[in-house]
């Protein structure tokens, strides 16, 4: 019977409604900042699964990390920048939308799909029955019986996930010091650079990639015509090569 | 005790490399003590092969053992040194020859004008001829097939190179005209016909690993000698044929034999060492050497006898009317090696080896001297030195050349007590010896041989009564000489006698001053050539001279013959009455080979010895007969009409199948690739989201397959 | 302090799993700002982390919280980087538009 649902089912359909409205927002809205505001709010809905799901440790560290960390971020990101999106009707790509929206909802689809109709539950029992599919030690009495369930994730990752965890860290490390060295201004060394023949000037990382190529094609053909006349050609052939 | 073994190639390879390998750092004013280097070197392993020869004199053989080459499964080929008795003659004739022509071409090759930029004359001609005694040496010192295979081809290989020395020359003269085939050209020639036989050569070894199972002497000649052979593939005729095949392309036998003349443009001490003395020799020494084989096969030892002496009679006609010097010397060499291979079809191999070594003396002495008598004509200036129509009365001017000529002309005509006498002699009683006791038939080949060694002392005769008497002909226009051809030389000798009398009887002195007026500019005497020529024609005189005597008597129980007796893979015999002494029949053939000699060399004299119209006379009379052999038979045209022709209408085709199919493929696989390129280009679009986009469709396509394929499952 | 079994079907976690990827997807896939593109990753991976826990939960597994905590310190550290990307990216280009970010092109 399907209204025929106890608390915890409402309050799941209640966070899940909210979280797929809150997602569907956070996609559509043309404003970066609206964007992550929402999706907060569709992280905050999962956080409240989590702890339907007995995983408190990692709803604390969903609102830590991700809300208060991560999407604090990149508000911070945004701010920073001050870019707005330009218009998403009668753009260039408008075919890219086009396909995208039906694929991701066929995707969706499929796979809600796929997991009732398998009806996983069962298949799961009957894995857990025959022996394909190992249960673990960590029941809801068991976990309470070593002091929570942070305590269970903590034995987990400090004894089986130990070297993963280490590593972690070390990805860590390393991200900060990459977020470090990426955002610092490098100014290319030595001096802006003239070409001797034209008196163009090429900055000081010289012509690179196909845009620069052509802008420097451009300033350059005026003047070789005058000169050569009949090399500009060739030149501007040049210039794109390089 | 053998330990030196190695040293005998190895020395002649340093020479090798010195020359060639160095060559280039070698400054100018050291690269005749480099030549003499090489000599030297070759010099040493001479000395050293005489050490070996007296190693092996009482009997006995032996295999150094050198490294392994191949080793795979039970293909196993080992570079070694094996040395019987065999091996031992062929060691010395290859550096004794070696030696002396070494020396000889440090004159004959000092003046070499031939410059090209980065080209070491001198040191290049060292190098290859080093490293050709080098693989001869390695040639007659294998112990297996293989072995001897790699320097069978390595000694074509140099006789490429050398054919083709003079690589810049073409067969244009000053004046424009082609008068014969260039260098290049020959060497190809050469090359390519040995290839037929090689690839005889090379699948008669496959036969004989896949039979045999081995490819070492020592395996296979006890197999095939117990006859417990267990037959896999072909049979003994078909890998005697094989190996002989290689033998008739390397030893320029009929029909293989067309590349030998045109060998002749290589320069005259390579033709003297390895187109007459070492080389050419290789294929009697492989049927020599494979005799176990070809005894258990009769019909392959027949078909030996009869290509041998097709080839000696063919050779020596041909040699009848060439004008040539070196191109007569080459024929003769042809119709010897005929002589050789007809030696070991009847079975009497002693005797081929026999001549195998008389005539490398004789012969070597012979392109030696005519190498002297080219060289002694360039001053004249004449067109080309080496027309025996532009030459006469040499004698005067070249007292050595001369007499060393004659004396191996001599041998080579089988007089009586020269070297060649005995060992030719030994070929042609050994078929009378067979038609009396075998088979009748034996006697066909008894008469043409004969009659071919009367052809013999004829042409050779020819050859030294237009070379060295007679009235000096250099000095004639050029057009007059050009004019006559062939068997007329009389007639042109006449016609300048009576142009220009004043020079009939001249002193060698005074002949230079009335030479002037030859259309060439500076023209002068012919001369004698300088010791390191003369020196080894005078050495190689001595053997020419005793050889055959020291060796071969007497007849068929000489002590070549209880030297090779020891050898235990040839099966030599040295019959009762042969052992007393010679017996009548014996005497009686040796009376009468000296009466066909004689009788030759007499008919030389009143043809071209005298003043007559003679040979004219006869040529007019057998224009086609005469037309015949100056075109050799005819044997290059039909090559190239037959073979040639058509293998260059296929070479069109393939070219054609190539420039058009083969590259038309390729260019339409270029261009699709390009177009579907150009196509493809367009989807490459830098923009990241639209990669995404494949990449979901990719997965949202893989999630239905699979789902798709879930349900259809369960229901 | 107890913990009781959870009544919410399995189903339903994957369900929802499934639709908040589905929707992170199509935000990948359509929108501009490489800023929002980097927020629906996040909610991709959000969605994934779903899974694991109701995964684990319902195998009695504390592998699962393993693996999501993992999944979370990646995500910040993704975040640390592409971020500092687009700062960098931005002071070559005063974009972050995606149609603009076209140099794999050439």
């Amino acid at each position: 019977m399907p209204f025929d649902l106890d608390f915890q089912q409402i309050v799941f359909l209640a966070l899940g409604f909210v979280a797929v409205v809150a997602s569907i927002m956070t996609i559509i809205q043309s404003n970066a900042i609206y964007s992550a505001l929402f999706l907060a709010i569709a992280f905050f809905q999962l956080a409240a699964i989590y702890v339907l799901l007995g995983a408190e440790f990692l709803a604390v560290l969903q609102v830590l990390v991700y809300t208060g960390a991560i999407l604090v971020l990149f508000l911070f990101v945004v701010m920073l920048l001050q870019l707005r999106e330009g218009p998403q009707i009668g753009d260039a790509r408008r075919w890219q939308a086009i396909i995208a929206w039906p694929l991701g909802l066929l995707l969706a689809g499929e796979l809600v799909a796929i997991i009732f109709s398998k009806d996983v539950t069962t298949q799961m029992q009957q894995g857990i029955t025959n022996g394909a599919v190992t249960v673990g030690q960590y029941t809801p009495a068991n976990t309470v019986a070593v002091g929570g369930n942070v305590q269970a994730v903590g034995r987990v990752l400090y004894t089986d996930y130990l070297y993963p965890f280490e590593i972690a860290s070390l990805i860590l490390l390393i991200a900060v010091v990459g977020a470090i060295i990426l955002s610092k201004q490098i100014e290319p060394e030595g001096e802006e650079r003239i070409l001797p023949s034209t008196g163009i000037n090429i900055g000081r990382t010289g012509i690179v990639g196909r845009k620069q190529g052509e802008e420097f094609a451009r300033e350059i053909t005026p003047m070789l015509e005058a000169e050569h006349g009949a090399h500009a050609a060739g030149a501007e052939k040049g210039g794109q090569q390089s | 005790m053998h330990d030196y073994i190695w040293l005998i190639p190895v020395l002649p390879l340093l020479g090798f490399i010195i020359n060639g390998v160095f060559g280039r750092w070698i400054p100018a004013n050291l690269k005749l003590p480099a030549a003499y280097l090489a000599t030297l070197l070759v010099g040493t392993s001479f000395a050293l092969s005489i050490a070996t020869f007296f190693d092996v004199l009482n009997g006995g053989s032996f295999d150094t053992q050198g490294y392994p080459l191949i080793q795979s499964g039970n293909f196993q080929v080992n570079i070694n040194f094996y040395v019987d008795q065999l091996t031992a003659i062929m060691l010395l004739v290859v550096t004794s020859v070696g030696f002396l022509v070494h020396l000889y071409s440090i004159g004959y090759m000092a003046h070499d004008t031939h410059e090209h930029p980065n080209d070491h004359g001198l040191l290049r001609f060292f190098s290859f001829i080093s490293l050709f005694v080098f693989s001869m040496l390695m040639l007659v010192l294998a112990d297996n097939f293989v072995q001897l295979y790699i320097f069978w081809e390595a000694v074509g290989l140099c006789s490429y190179l050398l054919i083709g020395f003079w690589y810049t020359t073409n067969n244009v003269n000053r004046e424009g005209k082609q008068f014969d085939i260039s260098p290049r050209a020959a060497g190809v020639k050469a090359f390519v016909t040995n290839r037929i036989g090689d690839f005889g050569f090379s699948l008669g070894v496959m036969l004989i690993f896949w039979n045999f199972g081995s490819v070492a002497y020592s395996t296979v000649f006890d197999q095939a000698a117990s006859g417990n052979i267990h037959w896999q593939f072909g049979n003994i005729t078909w890998i005697c044929f094989l190996l002989f095949l290689g033998a008739m392309g390397k030893s320029a036998q009929f029909p293989l034999h067309v590349w030998l003349p045109d060998a002749m443009q290589g320069p005259t001490p390579v033709s003297a060492l390895i187109h007459a003395a070492t080389m050419v020799t290789a294929g009697v020494y492989l049927v020599a050497r494979a005799h176990p084989l070809f005894a258990l096969s009769p019909n392959m030892l027949v078909a030996v006898a009869i290509i041998g002496t097709v080839t000696a009679i063919l050779g020596a006609t041909i040699a009848l009317v060439q004008n040539d010097i070196k191109k007569v010397v080459a024929y003769s060499t042809i119709s010897q090696l005929g002589y050789m291979f007809a030696s070991l079809g009847v079975g009497a191999i002693v005797a081929a080896i026999f001549h195998l070594a008389t005539h490398a003396m004789f012969k070597g002495l012979l392109f030696l001297g005519s190498g002297s008598v080219i060289h002694g004509m360039q001053p004249t200036g004449v067109e080309n030195p080496q027309d025996i129509r532009t030459m006469g009365g040499l004698r005067r001017y070249m007292p050595v050349t001369f007499w060393t000529f004659l004396l191996a002309a001599l041998a080579n005509a089988g007089i009586v007590p020269l070297a060649g006498f005995w060992s030719k002699d030994e070929i042609i009683g050994a078929f009378y010896s067979a038609g009396m006791d075998r088979n009748a038939a034996y006697f066909v080949f008894w008469a043409l041989l004969t009659f071919t060694s009367f052809l013999t002392a004829f042409y050779m005769f020819r050859l030294v009564f237009l070379v060295f008497f007679g009235e000096p002909r250099w000095k004639l226009a050029p057009a007059t000489a050009a004019a006559t051809s062939g068997l007329s030389v009389a007639a042109v000798a006449d016609a300048h006698s009576t142009a220009s009398p004043e020079g009939t009887h001249d002193a060698p002195g005074t002949q230079g001053a009335t030479a002037h007026d030859g259309g060439h500019g500076e023209t002068h005497d012919p001369h004698e050539s300088g010791w390191q020529m003369a020196l080894p024609l005078v050495v190689l005189a001595v053997p020419t001279v005793v050889l055959g005597f020291l060796i071969g008597w007497p007849p068929e129980a000489g002590p070549i013959y209880t030297f090779l007796s020891k050898s235990t893979t040839l099966g030599v015999k040295i019959s009762d009455e042969a052992a007393n002494g010679p017996t009548t029949q014996t005497s009686i053939l040796l009376v009468f080979a000296t009466i066909v000699a004689i009788a030759g060399i007499a008919l030389a004299y009143m043809m071209y010895g005298r003043r007559s119209n003679l040979a004219q006379r006869l040529g007019t009379q057998f224009k086609p007969i005469y037309n015949l052999f100056l075109n050799k038979w005819y044997f290059d045209d039909l090559y190239q009409w037959a073979i040639i022709n058509n293998v260059r209408r296929l070479g069109t085709a393939l070219w054609w199948f190539d420039a058009n199919i083969i590259d038309g493929a390729v260019n339409g696989v270029a261009g699709l690739v390009r177009v579907s390129g150009g196509g493809l280009r367009k989807v490459q679009t830098g923009f990241v989201q639209g990669y995404a986009l494949a990449i979901a469709l990719g997965l949202v396509v893989l999630i239905s397959y699979l789902s798709i394929i879930a349900f259809s499952n369960i229901h | 302090m107890t913990i009781t079994n959870t009544t919410v079907p399995l189903e339903w976690f994957l369900a929802l799993s499934a639709i908040l990827f589905g929707i992170g997807l199509v935000g990948v896939l359509t929108r501009r700002n490489i800023l929002v593109i980097f927020m629906s990753v996040e909610l991709m991976m959000n969605a994934v982390n779903l899974s694991l826990l109701a995964f684990s939960r319902y195998l009695n597994s504390m592998a699962g919280q393993a693996f999501v905590v993992f999944v979370v310190t990646v995500a910040a550290a993704e975040a640390a980087i592409g971020l500092g990307l687009v700062i960098a990216l931005v002071r070559q280009k005063p974009t972050v538009d995606t149609r603009d970010i076209e140099e794999l092109k050439d």
